[in-house]
């Protein structure tokens, strides 16, 4: 009676915690506040200076030599006082111009541009809040005239304010004919192109027909111009397209590499990659890798399906359940997204992000710049706004119904011109034959069948489990994250499934030094099941500070005898009472403890450092710390057997190795930053060509202001933007595109190990054209050029090079060495 | 109570402060002109083009830090004893841009004598394409710390669209201040060239931030990108157009042809031996290439990659006779072709070797 008594109660729990997908809400109407505006009129004065206000909602006038002054007008209970504005620009009395202006309080910024020229924009970010303001004609004594008042409840950016001069519109519609035209000519059989492309150049049209030669346009720049760039992806689709190949009656598919650095944004032509409808991919055994495509829309639609039933060949097949299919989300993050870790609250900047199954999880409001997650209720959805800086941070707790859903989902396209990047990871079985596999995914859209073929061709390749350092293929490369997450389930069978699909996905991710993933027997045999090889366990706590012993006593007076017994005591008791991971891992694991981080004293690196690092030492304990220059090579080296630095410098490399240590990065990159690139190329190809050991990246899950990074990081050491790689939610994480981009950083220096393995095994051999072959893939490994090599072409050389190694080793009689020697001993 | 009223007035003293007029963001058209080898005599010879503007580090700037007095006293380079006096000025020419900051040193004169520092300069600037509206994935960052050395913090790899930027820095003393010379060249912005930017007017983001006493900046603090300061380019005459536009092609065209005349690159020095020999041992042996020249099956293409560039060049010296739609198209065109050959090469030669994975070669 009590056990079902509970356990109904825990299942009223997990049903009030989380619903299954429920029909998305009606999207979010953002509250109408003066806070958030944008105004744009026509005015003439008639004298200057001028008299009376064109508008009552914004005071704008002209001084006596044509500048304007224009305010937005505070509330009255506000300090700073009214936000006024000066132009750098003069209008002339009895000619027309055109004035725009913006505000918004969360964004702390407010602009005047005059003619579409800017004029002024504050410096000051401490501005007011503003009192509403409804009269929008001139005032009485006005003298003057003004004309098509716009209006916005957002701050428009200033080419959605700024009106499209008739040169423009001409321009707009010439180019847009032109498009129509060449379309046609080149794809007269892609009916839904031409027609997105004639619509084009008959709004071009209908805009000109609107600004008659000599009167004031009424058509922004930002209409004008949207014309302009759907004709020119128009006109590219139609001309770069092989015959119809990737021209379908609603849309177009475009194959783009999955980590590029371009953003690819609602709107955007991919810089890289081409209209085709297949993309071919390869891969080794065991490996995950991804395929990726753009739909561009040439009509709004919907797509009511997405699937992938699996890949065949003449080798076997690989099921549907191993291509894992998302969309790659685009969100609004604060400025210096993309690129860095540092915060900019001002700004708000639409990227592409996170990784998911349903589209209408996450809300974004493309005019107000606002994100808005979907928690699903039992008794109904709601959209949170989770962009609101005024409400500072929103933590995480796993009672929050927020989850995606389990397998992709319809989802739509609202424009002609929008497009959607897909992701579909292949898991290539281990067991996996060689040769071509062959599938598509296929999207059920309501303009017809869409077909996106992949290709992929498995390698007879055993790519070893952990990449090794450049040249030295006796240790592991060290693949540190800080950490795993908390177990997060309200069961306990919850929770051994929440940890295993995690570890599975950072296991997946190559993340083999993963801190944490040892730490309690359940998860230790996890971990080690999943795949997970013990080699280095970070980061364990070392024995206590052996002074510790001698309480009361001044330090300078303990003997070097007392010293020495009390770092005996200390281990002893360390090993009593701390080393329990040692029973459940293997005895060639070894324990890594951390020092002194982001020091840079002499007392602290070297001084106490030293004594913490003795003691840890004699435990059987390796010794690292984070730190920043070159602090820790110059004072500390013999103390720490590994530095984890700021810098990626191949001399402090050098100085680290020269000792028997290792040098590792943990800063460059810091995670945050969403562009897969960037970590692909420096966790990977770049430091491992600078002679690194490896990179610990500072964040996995959540970090300190997982979704509005906009408010104030009281308590932070600095204006910092999130530290994670992914986002959390019921039961799981919704994954970003720049994780994978680790994961793909790590896969390329795998293909470089599998063939330094090979090619030193072989570098004496006695077939000459063995040799010859050895020594050219170690020099073409040397040649690759860390920060300039194409990470895509790499890998795919390294491949190549490997299977050419691979037949000569076979058919003159060389060395085949493992792909995974001693140090990955669990792996076998 | 008398601790109240002191702290009210000095309240109230703030307030009035704190609701002073904000004079905007800091703002500056850039001149068109080249800059002297000695280019501390613009200080002399255009006075009235330096702004002094700076405003304290990581104050809301509401106060305004500009004096007239100070402005002259400084172009007569007089001994000013604020050593935070310090002024920039901004031009660009055909071959790309300078920012010139004026950093008032009033020891300078006598540092040696008193036996103090030799006062290095610290400064930190970062420049962006575009205004805040645009998100600034071109920004450049980095840090000068003085007798030329310099640090680029770059967020952004190179890729096709990014080139990694190294301004030269200089600096060159004076009586009693010292001038910092950042030059930038236009091939590193060749894909974002200011004269390109179909706006009513072209605005970049600028912010210069010297580490003097607490600091002062020109725009905004280190990281906040939105806050920097905008210059606004030139209305670019169609002469000026031109020169900028065919200088840098220019360059482009010497990028292209040292690459495709290094050792590993060339197709002029890597040569193919086509004895029977040889090709009867590559196809029952095939092997690697350490360098893409080498390799046979890849050679007809690469060379004609390197054709149709080379072809380029007629072009390019016969630019001055374009009209302005021609030179703009075929400078995108062409700048796109030279400056990213190698992205090119490289992305060819794997596509080929991925066809070779395919069909099992």
């Amino acid at each position: 009676m009590k056990r079902n008594l509970i356990a109904s109660l825990a299942l009223c729990v997990a049903a009030t915690c989380f619903a299954a997908p429920q029909k998305a809400p009606p999207a979010p109407v953002p509250v109408d506040t003066p806070n958030e505006q944008a105004v744009a009129f026509w005015v003439k004065f008639d004298k200057l200076p001028s008299v009376g206000e064109p508008t009552g909602l914004v005071d704008c006038r002209a001084d006596k030599d044509g500048k304007l002054q224009v305010a937005f007008k505070a509330l009255p209970t506000e300090i700073v006082g009214d936000l006024e504005m000066a132009s750098l620009d003069a209008v002339k009395a009895g000619e027309w111009h055109h004035v725009e202006v913006n505000f918004s309080l969360m964004q702390q910024r407010a602009t005047f541009y005059l003619d579409g020229k800017f004029q002024w924009e504050n410096d000051n970010l401490n501005v007011p809040r503003l009192a509403r303001r409804t009269r929008r004609g001139p005032s009485i004594d006005f003298s003057g005239e003004v004309r098509d008042i716009s209006t916005w409840t957002y701050a428009a950016d200033s080419e959605r304010m700024a009106v499209a001069c008739r040169g423009l519109l001409e321009r707009a519609a010439g180019e847009t004919a032109a498009a129509a035209a060449a379309v046609k000519a080149a794809k007269p059989g892609a009916s839904g192109l031409v027609a997105w492309a004639e619509s084009l150049a008959k709004k071009a049209s209908e805009y000109l027909a609107l600004v008659p030669e000599g009167a004031l346009s009424t058509v922004s720049v930002r209409d004008a111009k949207i014309l302009l760039r759907d004709a020119a992806h128009a006109r590219k689709i139609a001309e770069t397209a092989k015959d119809l190949k990737g021209v379908f009656a609603g849309a177009a598919t475009i194959a783009v590499p999955p980590f590029s650095q371009d953003p690819i944004c609602p709107y955007d032509f991919p810089k890289y990659g081409a209209v085709a409808d297949c993309q071919r991919i390869v891969a080794c055994p065991g490996e995950h890798e991804a395929a990726s495509f753009v739909l561009m829309a040439f009509r709004p639609l919907k797509v009511a399906g997405v699937r992938c039933d699996g890949l065949r060949g003449p080798a076997g097949a690989i099921p549907g359940a191993n291509v894992d299919l998302k969309l790659v989300k685009r969100w609004y993050r604060s400025g210096s997204a993309w690129i860095a870790y540092h915060n900019d609250r001002r700004l708000r900047v639409l990227v592409p992000d996170l990784l998911v199954n349903d589209d209408s999880l996450v809300y974004v409001d493309e005019e107000q710049t606002r994100n808005y997650l979907r928690l699903d209720y039992p008794d109904g959805a709601i959209y949170a706004d989770v962009s609101d800086v005024g409400k500072n941070h929103f933590g995480w707790n796993q009672n929050v119904p927020f989850k995606d859903a389990e397998t992709i989902q319809p989802f739509a396209l609202k424009d002609a011109g929008r497009n959607q990047q897909l992701l579909a990871t292949v898991k290539v079985p281990k067991d996996a034959k060689p040769g071509v596999y062959e599938g598509a995914v296929s999207l059920a859209t309501d303009a017809g069948a869409v077909s996106f073929k992949i290709a992929l061709k498995v390698l007879p390749v055993e790519l070893p489990v952990q990449p090794t350092p450049y040249g030295d293929t006796t240790r592991s490369y060290i693949t540190h994250m800080n950490s795993f997450p908390a177990i997060e389930g309200h069961t306990r069978q919850e929770r051994l499934d929440y940890a295993r699909k995690m570890l599975e996905n950072v296991h997946a991710h190559n993340m083999n030094h993963t801190t944490g993933v040892f730490s309690t027997p359940t998860l230790a045999k996890m971990a080690l099941e999943v795949g997970f090889v013990p080699d280095r366990v970070f980061t364990v706590g070392g024995p206590k500070w052996w002074w510790d012993f001698y309480p009361g006593v001044p330090r300078d007076q303990i003997t070097a005898a007392e010293r020495e017994a009390a770092i005996k005591a200390a281990v002893a008791a360390w090993n009593a009472n701390n080393a329990a991971w040692k029973k459940w891992l293997p005895d060639w694991a070894e324990g890594w403890c951390i020092g002194f981080s982001e020091a840079s004293d002499y007392g602290s690196l070297c001084r106490n450092q030293g004594e913490m690092s003795d003691a840890c030492r004699e435990a059987g304990l390796k010794v690292f710390a984070h730190g920043m220059g070159h602090w820790n090579s110059q004072w500390a080296g013999d103390v720490q057997d590994m530095n984890s630095s700021t810098l990626i410098d191949r001399d402090e490399a050098s100085r680290w190795h020269a000792a028997g240590g290792e040098y590792i990065n943990y800063a460059d990159p810091f995670p945050g930053a969403e562009s897969p690139y960037w970590y692909r190329r420096k966790m990977g190809l770049y430091m491992y060509k600078t002679g690194l050991d490896g990179h610990m990246l500072h964040g996995f899950r959540q970090g300190r202001t997982p979704w509005c990074e906009w408010g104030e990081d009281w308590g932070g050491d600095g204006n910092y933007r999130n530290f994670c790689m992914s986002y959390p939610m019921q039961g799981g994480s919704i994954f970003c595109l720049r994780w994978d981009g680790v994961r793909e950083g790590y896969d390329d220096l795998r293909y470089l190990t599998r063939l330094t393995q090979l090619a030193q095994a072989n570098l004496a051999a006695k077939n000459v054209d063995l040799r010859r072959e050895a020594k050219r893939a170690m020099l073409w490994i040397e040649s690759l050029d860390g920060l300039m090599a194409d990470l895509d072409a790499t890998k795919t050389g390294a491949a190549a090079r490997i299977l050419i190694l691979q037949d000569a080793i076979k058919k003159h009689g060389g060395e085949m060495p493992p792909a995974n020697p001693d140090y990955a001993r669990a792996a076998k | 109570m008398k601790k109240t009223i002191v702290s009210g007035i000095a309240f109230a003293c703030a307030l009035g402060a704190f609701a002073a007029a904000d004079a905007g963001k800091n703002h500056y058209d850039v001149k068109y002109g080249s800059v002297p080898n000695n280019y501390a005599t613009m200080l002399r010879d255009f006075p009235d083009d330096w702004n002094y503007n700076f405003r304290p580090y990581g104050a809301s700037s509401e106060w305004l830090w500009s004096d007239s007095n100070v402005r002259r006293a400084a172009s007569a380079d007089e001994k000013l004893e604020d050593r935070t006096v310090t002024g920039l000025r901004v031009s660009c020419d055909e071959d790309g841009f300078d920012v010139l900051v004026y950093c008032n040193e009033p020891k300078l004169s006598d540092y040696l004598a008193k036996t103090n520092a030799y006062p290095s300069q610290r400064i930190e600037f970062f420049v962006a394409p575009g205004d805040a509206d645009e998100p600034a994935v071109q920004q450049r960052y980095m840090a000068f710390y003085g007798d030329g050395v310099c640090r680029e913090y770059e967020n952004r790899e190179p890729d096709r669209d990014f080139r990694l930027a190294k301004p030269q820095v200089t600096e060159t003393a004076l009586k009693n201040a010292i001038v910092v010379r950042i030059h930038w060249d236009w091939a590193n912005f060749w894909m974002r060239l200011p004269l390109l930017s179909d706006r009513a007017d072209s605005i970049w983001r600028l912010s210069i931030i010297r580490w003097v006493g607490p600091g002062v900046t020109w725009g905004g603090t280190v990281h906040q990108n939105s806050q920097a300061g905008y210059v606004r380019w030139p209305a670019f005459t169609p002469e000026q157009r031109t020169a900028i536009l065919k200088k840098t092609l220019e360059k482009a065209w010497r990028e292209f042809c040292a690459y495709t005349d290094a050792n590993r690159t060339s197709i002029g020095k890597i040569w193919i031996g086509r004895e029977k020999w040889r090709q009867e041992r590559n196809a029952a042996d095939p092997r690697s290439y350490v360098n893409v020249p080498e390799d046979p099956g890849f050679r007809a293409t690469y060379s004609a990659m390197i054709a149709e560039r080379r072809g380029l060049a007629a072009g390019i010296a016969k630019f001055d006779a374009m009209t302005r739609a021609e030179q703009d198209a075929f400078y995108l065109k062409a700048a796109d072709a030279l400056f990213n050959f190698p992205w090119a090469a490289q992305e060819a030669y794997g596509e080929y070797q991925k066809n070779q994975l395919f069909d099992g070669k």
